[in-house]
């Protein structure tokens, strides 16, 4: 019994060229509109953390105040280091960090000599076969 | 009965050929209407981070809230409450479709005022972003 074979006639082949082109479209669509939706939920979450350090940092600087006007010295608060005369603090949120540092203008009044937002850059540990120098 | 077996192949392959463009059509709008859905997100979310960035700006700058009216004179007042509407082009209207609303709490006494700052689809009422802030107002600080 012969079969009859089925043959690719220029139909199918143009409906196979449109389905390809289509689909590729279609993923490239889909692709580039969730890269779209990542890139925005990651300025969000930016956003947040900077304003979550920015009230971290007020917080620090009504902590800081209420201990000057009692006489306590800026050191004891929690967190601040002291070099120089420059009480310092770093609230870490994130890949970033806000750097305050205080100085003491008198007795019970200071004044902010730095208030800065960075970000923490630790060097690779594992550099593969990278000549070292 | 060639000629039969010949007319069956080409319907044969005619329904295929239908049907598999017609999955790979249905595949397609899918595919298209989640790109839509996932682009109109992303262009709401972004907008609200942009509103709820320039309110915490202006309650950066304004200090006490009392003073916050004067940077955003679209806005309504209430007490310790404040909303505006924003366009899609985010313009100030009382039609918009994002609603930012600022809400803030003056209870303590230490001059610390904690603000939250929500933007919210007007027409759906879903919550699109929130950001929280704080300004410290008592400093007597030189």
């Amino acid at each position: 019994m012969n079969q009859t074979p089925i043959k690719l006639g220029v139909l199918a082949l143009l409906l196979l060229v449109i389905s390809i082109c289509l689909s590729t479209l279609g993923v490239l669509t889909f692709s580039t509109a969730q890269a779209d939706l990542r890139l925005a939920q990651r300025y969000a979450e930016t956003t947040r953390q900077q304003y979550s350090r920015e009230a971290a940092g007020q917080a620090f600087l009504r902590d800081a105040d209420l201990a000057v006007k009692s006489g306590k010295p800026l050191a004891e608060l929690e967190g601040v280091t002291e070099e120089d005369g420059v009480y310092r603090k770093d609230i870490r949120e994130g890949n970033s960090v806000l750097h305050i540092e205080l100085r003491m203008t008198g007795q019970s009044s200071f004044e902010i000599v730095r208030w800065e937002t960075g970000t923490e850059w630790a060097p690779e540990e594992n550099t593969g076969d990278l000549w070292g120098g | 009965m060639k000629k039969t077996r010949h007319i069956t192949a080409f319907y044969l392959e005619t329904l295929v050929l239908i049907c598999v463009f017609m999955a790979v059509i249905l595949i397609l709008t899918r595919c298209l209407a989640a790109s839509k859905t996932s682009r109109e997100g992303a262009g709401q979310l972004n907008n609200a981070v942009y509103l709820a960035h320039n309110a915490a700006e202006a309650a950066a700058e304004a200090q006490e809230p009392r003073d916050l009216l004067r940077l955003l004179p679209d806005a309504k007042a209430e007490a310790h409450r404040l909303t505006v509407r924003y366009d899609e082009g985010l313009r100030p209207d009382p039609e918009g479709i994002f609603l930012l609303s600022m809400n803030w709490n003056t209870s303590g006494d230490d001059g610390l005022i904690p603000y939250e700052i929500t933007v919210e689809n007007a027409r759906s009422g879903q919550q699109i972003y929130r950001l929280e802030t704080a300004v410290y107002t008592g400093r007597g600080a030189a």
